[in-house]
Order: structure tokens, then C-alpha cells, then sequence
């Protein structure tokens, strides 16, 4: 097939344009791990996808925006089966992917490329361009040795790499970092596949080539008719590029919308805090107000309680799901900011943070004087020094150890806000319900 | 004014090749006044990090350092290496894009700053220079329950900013910074930002910020050098580059930069040339779009077309060459798709 008869098929397809392509619905990609020397080879679980769902109109530019860790990396991996889904549906034109074998997965392999980051790393670079460029073709064995020469020179010339003679016969590390990405796309796209998974593909490149490539992106998509989707830490690429976002906090969509109504009017706090985070290259703009959530993500093995954000929320507020954890994170912050030696007395109350036992619902502190740490901490919580006691139910004395328990707080389903998804309790309280709960 | 943090003069470092010397950088003048953030920005191969590298003789195999860089008045280049022990950490705070490679991994967080004080005090009690790191690390965030942890037990932010306490526990006069947020989420970047601003301010120290990022030195820096192929193309203030651009390269990088505003896609034709045999004249020439024919006949000097900002341009009286009267003018067109 030319690519001129993927233009007809694109074209004819192009009134379809509320036609889903991919339709990922409640995605899930655990990770066993062995912890600990202690845990006596028990399995914890990496829940770096955990219960994920959007879908992808033909023709259209879906962009998955997260920090690193934020599971975004797996999610797109996992949506072309090169790792096998815990739970959930890929619909893929109406066949879900998931429960398929790699035997009947391969046909549609020639339908679904992926682009990487790293143009170094995805080119082999003992082979030369064409045999590399042309690769897929010959593993699909849709085309002869001189037929695949043909379409590589045409292909190459599509990306901007011309005259195509003179990049045949050269080697990767021949060719500059921009002109390389060009080869990563003119592999992934040599088989017209009908979905690309474009995993930061510009990140590795500099600022002047990097609008190049984006561009050529841009427009393979038009005339070739190509859905993407785009996953990207930058969320500035991320609105230039994409038609819709969905942004992703530790494995989980926070927010879902059209691209302008996530940049122009954000409703999750989490959205916000990376737009506000952004430097912007107009210094008259460098004292405006930043609300910078505290820390980083956390550990995917273990998440925050309730709304995963809660405790970096720069607009947390009582019911996000404090934790007992959430507690002794508290204290610790609080000690940077206090003289020594008050650190010092309140370190003694408390007893080592190691020793104390903490878990969802509450802390027990083993300490040495309970009447003065539990004094302690119940003039934290009436100073109101800390969001964390707002969820504080009770802070009792049990023996010779004092006891903080918190209450409920539920993890906030996505909802329908000013015409996009949402998941946060500003916005109402929908508890979000999971499998097995 | 007092006296200069860093005052670099001639700077030039060269790589040996197997096809002649590679010239990272080519003859550049730079000076950070306390309490100043010099940007110094460019794109990878510019010679950014080459000149990091260079101003504290922390070169690979291979490579040569001429000219002058005086950190607090005392010479660097040249320098033996005891002398050179004591400006690191004394004077000069040194923070890099990976602190986990600066960090020894069998060492609690505790150890590396007693080890590191008592090696330029070494009077300091043991316990003293605990009590000092642990102050550091507090000022960063770092909560004192932490300080005995290793390396490997805090996250990439937590890393830098132990990195960046361990820098400034003795009260250095200067800070180089060689990408230091590059591998950090945007999140961390803002706070690790923060961090550096506020000690600027506070306790007066210099700072020159290597980065690729535009948006990091519009939002930190007094004032930046833009570096390409090896030589400082532009220099002024913040506001002067960003706002009103003259080099022609500058312009280009400018409208390259995909920001939260941008509604259309920009980027300069070409690469950057081979610094074995750089071309002749202007080394943007080949890609410029106000080339003109006499660009390419010498190194153009650096025009002043506004006061404190340096542009090497000829588009600009002062470079060495007469402007023509048909010369295009800066502004009157963008840099080509």
C-alpha cells in the first residue's frame, strides 16, 4: 500500500471524527516486589496504574501529562501490551487487547508504533538507516529487499531527511540528535500504522529542534490521518500539541479535560500547582505568586490515603484522607522550622519516630512521658499548627503509650466539573469506589 | 563595589580529538558580583559546562584550561590541588546535575558534613560539625530525624538539597550551579529554585546558573550570557535579553522555546558547526537570517546597541564593520520556520 492510499483510507475515515480508537477503561498494572528482609518474602504490589480510563477519538491528539513516577511511562506501555495489564480493557477499534496473546497480537503490531525518548537508545546502531528504518517491514514481511528500500527513501523523505540517498547507507551515530528522532519516526510510522504512542518524544532534543520535530509530528498526523498519544512531563509541549490531556498523579487521572479548559481555567489543585510551577521566560513575571505543593511524589508501593495529592495539596483540607503517616511527616517538617532546642524537647516526648507504630487509622506512640507528649499534642492540634489534626478524632492516653486516631477519608472520584473530569474533594465529596472495598 | 566572586578573563578549553583540538570554549570574559545570579545559557555543545568544568579544574582526561578564573581573588586555573581543596567549599559551593554521583553511598548523610568541615576546620569538634550539618540541612528542609539516613534512603530532590547544604555549610562566597534542577520534576525544580534564590539574597552569595532552560534564567538570574559554539554571543540583564534580544541567535532561541503561551512553532535552520574547524567569521553565520556577506570575514567584536547589553553582531555599530544602510533590521522579521 503507498502512502498515498493511506491518505484515502485517512480521508475517507476522516468524517468519523467522534469515532473512538481507543477506548482504555479501568487499566490496572501491578508490580510484585519482595520488601524488606523482614517481611518474610510476603508480596507487596507497585500499583503504578491503578484503575485508569480515557478514551481516543480517531484523529486526535491525546496527551498524558505526569511527573516522573506518576505511572505515565507503564500506562502507555501497558496500552500497547508490551507489558501485560493486571486488570481493566484496552479497546482497540472494538476488540479489546488485553485478553490476546502475543500470537494474535502481532497482526495488529503493524496498527499500533510507539516513538521513544531517547533516539540513542531506540536505534541499533550496528544497523544502517534503511535496514533499521526498514526493520518492520521485514519482521511483518510485507515487503521485499528492494521494496523496502523504495519505501524507506520514501518515508525518510517524508520526515525531512532529504535527498533520502544520501541517509541510506549512513549509520545513527552519523546523524545529529534531531535528525535521529526523524529515523525513530520514519520507523515507527514505515508500517502506516493507524496509532502512535509518542513517549517524550522531544525531551531528549534541543530547544531549536525540538519545534521541528514537533512540527513534523503535527503534520504525519494530518496527512497520514495518525492518532497519538502523546505522553509528556512539559506541559507547555503538552498544550501546544495535544486536543485533550489527562493529567496523572501516581497512578491515577486527577484531571481529564479539553487542553484549553485544563490550561485556561484549571480545577485541580494538582493541575495548578504544575502550571504555576512552570518557569516562564519573561522575567517581568518572576515575582507572581507561586503556591509550590511541599515534597515530592511519593513511593507508588505505599500511597497517601484518601486523595493520593493530599499531603503535597497546597489546598488541602479535612476530609483528604489523613493518615497516621501524615502525622510523623508533620513533626518531622515542624522540626526543620523550630530552634534546636525545642526540637530537642519535643524529640524526647515523642520518643524516636522508628518506634512508633503507625498505620492508617492511627499512631501510637510508645513514649516515655505520655501525659506531656499527649500535652504536646493537643496543643499542636488547638494552635491548629498543622491541617493533618484536622482529621485528629482523638488523642488518648492507653497505657503508657498515647494514641492518636484519625477518621474517615475517602478517595475522591473523578467528577463532572465546568466541562471536565475532576478528582478532588473541592469539588464536592463522590467517594471513588474500587474492586474488593 | 566589592570585590568580584568570580572574574574569568580569557577563558578557553580545549578537548583533544583524533582530529585536532575541539575548542569548548573560545576566549570567554565573565565576572558574578556578590549577591548576583549570572545565567549562562545555550543549547547542549554550546561550551556551557565545558566553562563550569573549567572554573574548578574538574576536567576530563584530556582537556586544557587557558586563561584566567579567580574565584574570590585567588586563581584557579593552574591551581595545585591543595589549593584548589581549600577554594572548593571555602569559597565555592559546586552543585551538578546528579548529587547521587557526588554522594558516597556507604556514608550517612551526618558523616559526609564532618567529614567535609573538619577537612577545611579541621579544629572542629565531631559534634560541632553535626550540629552545623544538621542546621544545613534543616534550612533545606532536611528534618533532623533524617540526618543519620544514607544517601540512597532520600528521594532525587532530597538529594540535591543535601547536596546544596553540604555546599554552603561553610558559607562559600559563590555558588556553581551546572544544571541543577535538569533531572528534578517541575515541582522540585520551583522548590530547589527557591532554595538557591533565597540564599543569594541572604546570605549574599554569587551564583552563576549553567542551564539549557530560558525559563530557569528569566525567573532566577540578575543577569545572562548567552553562549553559542563555544563564544558568548549576548550579554546584558534579564530584562535587556529577554525582552529586547538583539543577537540574532538569541532571537532564534527565544522563539524556539515552547512555552505555556506559545501559539506558534519556531526553530533556527541548520546545527551547530564542528568546533574542530569552526566556520570562519560569525559562527552562527551559516544559520542566521540576517546574514550578510561580510559576516563570515572576521569574528565580529561585541557591539553595545544599548548600555550594559553586548551583542557580537554585525547588524550593530561597534562590531568591526560598518553597517550597511540596507541591513535588515532586527524585529522587522522573525527567525524562519
Amino acid at each position: 500500500m503507498s502512502t498515498d492510499a493511506v491518505q484515502a483510507s485517512a480521508a475517507s475515515a476522516g468524517g468519523a471524527d467522534d469515532e473512538v480508537v481507543l477506548d482504555v477503561v479501568d487499566l490496572h498494572m501491578h508490580f510484585p516486589v519482595r520488601t524488606g528482609l523482614f517481611s518474610r518474602g510476603s508480596q507487596d504490589v507497585v500499583r503504578a496504574v491503578d484503575g485508569v480510563s480515557f478514551g481516543i477519538r480517531r484523529g486526535e491528539v491525546f496527551g498524558l501529562v505526569g511527573e516522573s513516577g506518576s505511572g505515565k511511562t507503564t500506562l502507555g506501555r501497558s496500552v500497547l501490551k508490551l507489558a501485560t495489564p493486571t486488570s481493566g480493557q484496552v479497546w482497540y477499534n472494538d476488540r479489546d487487547l488485553v485478553p490476546l496473546s502475543e500470537r494474535e497480537m502481532r497482526p495488529l503490531r503493524r496498527q499500533l508504533a510507539l516513538i521513544f525518548q531517547d533516539p540513542n537508545a531506540s536505534l541499533n546502531p550496528a544497523m544502517t538507516i534503511v535496514q533499521g528504518v526498514g526493520h518492520p517491514l521485514r519482521i511483518h514481511g510485507v515487503a521485499s529487499r528492494s521494496q523496502v528500500r523504495e519505501r524507506v527513501a520514501e518515508m525518510l523523505e517524508r520526515v525531512g531527511l532529504s535527498p533520502p540517498e544520501t541517509f541510506l547507507d549512513k549509520y545513527p551515530e552519523d546523524l545529529s540528535g534531531g535528525q535521529k528522532q526523524r529515523v525513530v519516526i520514519a520507523r515507527a510510522l514505515i508500517t502506516e500504522p493507524e496509532l502512535v504512542v509518542a513517549d517524550e518524544p522531544v525531551a531528549a532534543l534541543d530547544m531549536s529542534v525540538r519545534a521541528r520535530v514537533l512540527e513534523l509530528m503535527l503534520d504525519l498526523q494530518r496527512d497520514l490521518g495518525l492518532t497519538y498519544l502523546f505522553i509528556t512531563h512539559d506541559l507547555a509541549t503538552a498544550r501546544f500539541v495535544c486536543d485533550r490531556i489527562g493529567i496523572l498523579y501516581l497512578g491515577n487521572l486527577v484531571e481529564q479535560g479539553t487542553a484549553e479548559a485544563l490550561f485556561d481555567n484549571p480545577q485541580h489543585p494538582y493541575t495548578r500547582s504544575l502550571l504555576e510551577a512552570i518557569p516562564l521566560p519573561d522575567p517581568s513575571r518572576r515575582d507572581r505568586d507561586k503556591r509550590l505543593p511541599v515534597g515530592e511524589m511519593p513511593d507508588a508501593l505505599h500511597p497517601p490515603a484518601g486523595c493520593r495529592f493530599h499531603p503535597r495539596c497546597p489546598e488541602r483540607f479535612e476530609p483528604c484522607g489523613w493518615e497516621g503517616r501524615d502525622l510523623v511527616d508533620f513533626l518531622e517538617q515542624r522540626w526543620t522550622e523550630v530552634p534546636p532546642e525545642t526540637f530537642e524537647e519535643e524529640l524526647a516526648l515523642t520518643g524516636p519516630l522508628e518506634a512508633a507504630d503507625v498505620s492508617r487509622y492511627e499512631v501510637r506512640f510508645p513514649a516515655g512521658d505520655p501525659d506531656g507528649l499527649r500535652e504536646l499534642l493537643l496543643r499542636l492540634r488547638s494552635e491548629e499548627a498543622g491541617v493533618v489534626f484536622s482529621a485528629v478524632e482523638a488523642v488518648e492516653r492507653d497505657g503508657g503509650d498515647v494514641l492518636v486516631r484519625f477518621g474517615e477519608g475517602p478517595e475522591p472520584a473523578l467528577q463532572p466539573v465546568e466541562g471536565r473530569q475532576v478528582a478532588c474533594h473541592l469539588h464536592g465529596i463522590v467517594p471513588r469506589r474500587r474492586e474488593g472495598q | 563595589m566589592s570585590e568580584t566572586a568570580l572574574d574569568v578573563r580569557d577563558l578557553r578549553v580545549a578537548y583533544r580529538t583524533a582530529r585536532g583540538p575541539l575548542w569548548a570554549v573560545d576566549g570567554v570574559d565573565l565576572q558574578v558580583h556578590p549577591g548576583e545570579s549570572l545565567g549562562l545559557v545555550g543549547e547542549s555543545g554550546c561550551g556551557k559546562s565545558s566553562l563550569g568544568r573549567a572554573l574548578m579544574e574538574l576536567m576530563p582526561p584530556g582537556g586544557v584550561v587557558r586563561g584566567s578564573a579567580r574565584i574570590a581573588g585567588q586563581e584557579v586555573v593552574g591551581a595545585s590541588g591543595s589549593a584548589l581543596r581549600h577554594l572548593r567549599g571555602e569559597e565555592v559551593a559546586l552543585i551538578f546535575q546528579e548529587p547521587m554521583s557526588r554522594l558516597n553511598p556507604l556514608m550517612r548523610v551526618s558523616d559526609h558534613f564532618v567529614e567535609a568541615i573538619r577537612a577545611h576546620r579541621p579544629k572542629v569538634a565531631k559534634e560541632k560539625a553535626r550540629s552545623m550539618g544538621r542546621e544545613a540541612l534543616a534550612q533545606m528542609g532536611i528534618p533532623p530525624t533524617r540526618v543519620d539516613n544514607y544517601p540512597h534512603e532520600f528521594s532525587g530532590g532530597m538529594r540535591q538539597r543535601i547536596m546544596i547544604a553540604m555546599g554552603i555549610v561553610l558559607r562559600p562566597r559563590l555558588i556553581i550551579a551546572d544544571e541543577p534542577t535538569t533531572s528534578l520534576d517541575v515541582i522540585v525544580e520551583a522548590q530547589i529554585l527557591d532554595i538557591l534564590d533565597r540564599l543569594r539574597r541572604d546570605e549574599q552569595m554569587g551564583m552563576i546558573l549553567i542551564t539549557h532552560n530560558l525559563g530557569i534564567v528569566a525567573e532566577t538570574c540578575d543577569r545572562v550570557l548567552v553562549m553559542y559554539a563555544g563564544k558568548v554571543v549576548e550579554q546584558g540583564t534579564v530584562e535587556q535579553v529577554f525582552n529586547t534580544p538583539k543577537h540574532p541567535y538569541t532571537r532564534g532561541l527565544m522563539a524556539s522555546t515552547i512555552s505555556l503561551e506559545t501559539t506558534e512553532l519556531h526553530s533556527i535552520d541548520g546545527y551547530p558547526p564542528d568546533l574542530v574547524s569552526p566556520p570562519p567569521g560569525c559562527r552562527f553565520a551559516p544559520r542566521c537570517p540576517y546574514r550578510m556577506d561580510h559576516c563570515t570575514d572576521a569574528v565580529p567584536e561585541y557591539a553595545e546597541p544599548e548600555p550594559g547589553q553586548l551583542a557580537a553582531c554585525y547588524l550593530y555599530p561597534g562590531a568591526g564593520a560598518p553597517v550597511p544602510d540596507d541591513a535588515p533590521q532586527p524585529g522587522s522579521m522573525e527567525p524562519s520556520r
